[in-house]
């Protein structure tokens, strides 16, 4: 049995128009996020304040993340620490068992939580600082070693003084000629198709 | 409703009286205090001078660190800072403070007489005397006022300068950096041991290296809530509402929401360290805190200074809604007095003693007497401001304006 994939993605990335200033590129994102499009992003050479509103996105649920890791990591440190310390609970993994194995330290308590907290606390900064790294990589789909924005001939000036902002073919609201003409009607110094 | 700065400074005025009404009406109970019990008077008074001292400190240290590292939250609240240190008269809270120490002088037979009258076969007392006696004290206590009050004044004149000359050289700026820098050390270094003399000395048998910093902590974060406060009931005036933003109130809300944290390291540190040892004499301080009622109030303490306030301050909303921050500011304000009333009470009270609470109405007196005639000084202070309510013409400032760019910003004049 054989048969071509069809690749599912259509000939053109999207459309981009450039502009001048942030200024510029602000105001023309909030008015294409207001003709109903939803699938746009902006570029330039810094971060421009308000932009994210301005583009209509959502924000990211990366802190919800790292607040979940964050109780993990809580939980994990308490749970090793109790269990090790104040417990002979035994459980068997694979040919390994492993043991509580609690010990009488100057006759403190066997759960003794003042002196588990500080490794509690760590855990919870590790697990969470881990997971802010790592998601901010891959929430970002980093690494990237192709982007077809990179095939618009105009595109390299955004790391220099322009500024660019992009409609994506998958955009259900995106038609080629419809886009052109909007984009357009925003007054950019160009307007360039991208091609995958 | 958006006002003129004059409005703003006229409800400075109307708020600076009803401090001043409240000011009074604790120093009349005060001195009603004084007269009838005044042994509890003392007690009472050291703890609401403890509150309103720990505040004043916490002012001078966001000051000295904003000077090091601007930022925008820092000029937005610059005129708070120096309405509560020194604001260019003598009627100056941290002045005020400097003069409402004498009842304690007075009282040091009461609350120091422990080391100050040792007991000749007192061995522990006898090798901290070095240290730990009544000229030197004094000596202390002179050097660390007329430092704060130096310090503020300098800053204060350095400030006022940067602001209105356009200097291109930065010469000022460097000066004001380097007084920060160096003040900063031995600004923390007279706070640990001011809080060490005055606090820690009530139990001088007990020691802890943590203490002056919990303390400093505690006061920072309160100063900080104070001026988190002050910022948004300013907010609808000019010209605080042509430049406030919400990412300045989620900066100020930030400073709070870290500062809670702080504050739970490093008295969980204290804590933890003492209760590892577990030997007589250091456990002694936290025994005489955890009978009875105080056990409760030191648990409410780890749950109302650090779990609920980090809970909330976690979440967005609650630092870039402005009626929301200025809540939780008022909150942080009123935990530092349980904070402050757990931590100075129970110093006058015996190891195993009842568990009562030691808690008396002259407490609340001290509070509001102390802390009355302070606001009064701090609005009043601030309504009767000649400078610009926001310093618009630090060249800093204006480079925090749009993009930070120091460099364009210092340049282009």
């Amino acid at each position: 049995m054989s048969h071509t994939v069809e690749i599912d993605r259509p000939e053109h990335y999207g459309m981009i128009a450039e502009f001048d200033s942030p200024e510029a590129l602000m105001a023309a994102a909030e008015k294409t996020r207001d003709a109903g499009y939803k699938q746009i992003d902006a570029y330039s050479s810094f971060p421009i304040e308000g932009m994210v509103d301005a583009l209509g996105q959502k924000r990211t649920r990366l802190p919800k993340l790292i607040l979940t890791a964050g109780i993990t990591g809580m939980l994990t440190g308490l749970f090793l620490q109790s269990w090790t310390a104040a417990s002979t609970l035994g459980i068997t993994i694979g040919p390994y068992m492993f043991y509580g194995y609690p010990m009488n330290i100057g006759g403190r308590p066997m759960l003794s939580l003042p002196n588990f907290i500080p490794v509690t606390f760590e855990m919870t900064v590790l697990f969470a600082a881990l997971t802010a790294v790592f998601g901010t990589i891959l929430l970002n789909k980093l690494p990237m070693p192709y982007h077809p924005l990179f095939n618009a001939e105009r595109f390299s000036l955004a790391s220099q003084d322009k500024f660019f902002l992009c409609v994506e073919a998958r955009d259900p609201k995106y038609d080629r000629e419809g886009t052109k003409a909007f984009l357009e009607g925003l007054h950019p110094d160009a307007v360039e198709e991208v091609e995958h | 409703m958006n006002g003129t700065s004059a409005e703003l400074q006229n409800k400075y005025a109307r708020m600076s009286k009803t401090a001043m009404i409240a000011g009074l009406v604790g120093v009349a109970l005060l001195a009603v205090g004084w007269v009838t019990q005044p042994d509890k008077f003392y007690e009472s008074y050291i703890f609401g001078y403890a509150y309103w001292i720990t505040v004043t400190l916490g002012l001078i240290g966001w000051t000295l660190l904003h000077n090091l590292t601007a930022g925008k939250w820092g000029f937005t609240i610059r005129r708070f800072l120096q309405a509560g240190t020194f604001n260019g008269s003598a009627l100056s809270p941290l002045i005020l403070m400097a003069v409402l120490f004498l009842p304690i002088i007075i009282g040091s037979d009461h609350l120091y007489g422990t080391w100050m009258d040792a007991k000749p076969d007192d061995h522990v007392l006898a090798a901290k005397a070095f240290y730990l006696n009544e000229p030197f004290w004094y000596a202390r206590l002179i050097f660390y006022f007329l430092f704060w009050i130096f310090l503020t004044m300098t800053l204060r004149r350095l400030l006022l300068k940067e602001e209105k000359t356009l200097d291109t050289t930065r010469s000022n700026m460097r000066t004001i950096q380097r007084l920060s820098g160096g003040g900063l050390v031995l600004f923390m270094l007279t706070v640990n041991f001011a809080m060490t003399d005055w606090m820690m000395s009530l139990e001088p048998h007990w020691f802890s290296t943590m203490y002056g910093i919990i303390f400093l902590i505690g006061g920072a974060i309160s100063a900080i809530a104070l001026c988190n406060g002050m910022t948004v009931t300013s907010s609808s005036y000019s010209p605080f509402s042509k430049y406030l933003d919400t990412k300045t109130y989620h900066d100020l809300g930030n400073l709070m929401f870290a500062l809670t944290v702080f504050w739970a390291y490093v008295s969980f540190s204290q804590y933890m360290i003492i209760w590892s040892a577990n030997i007589g004499e250091e456990a002694g301080w936290f025994l005489k805190r955890i009978t009875g009622w105080k056990e409760v109030i030191g648990y409410g303490l780890l749950v109302f200074h650090f779990i609920f306030p980090f809970l909330v301050l976690i979440q967005r909303k609650w630092k870039r809604d402005p009626q929301r921050l200025k809540r939780m500011a008022l909150y942080i304000l009123s935990v530092h007095f349980l904070d402050m009333l757990w931590q100075i009470k129970p110093a006058f009270q015996e190891v195993g003693a009842t568990g009562d609470l030691n808690f008396h109405w002259l407490d609340i007196a001290a509070v509001l007497g102390i802390g009355g005639l302070w606001l009064w000084l701090f609005l009043s202070g601030l309504a009767k401001m000649k400078e610009p309510l926001l310093p618009a013409h630090d060249p800093r400032m204006r480079g925090a304006k749009p993009v930070v760019d120091d460099h364009a910003a210092t340049a282009n004049v």
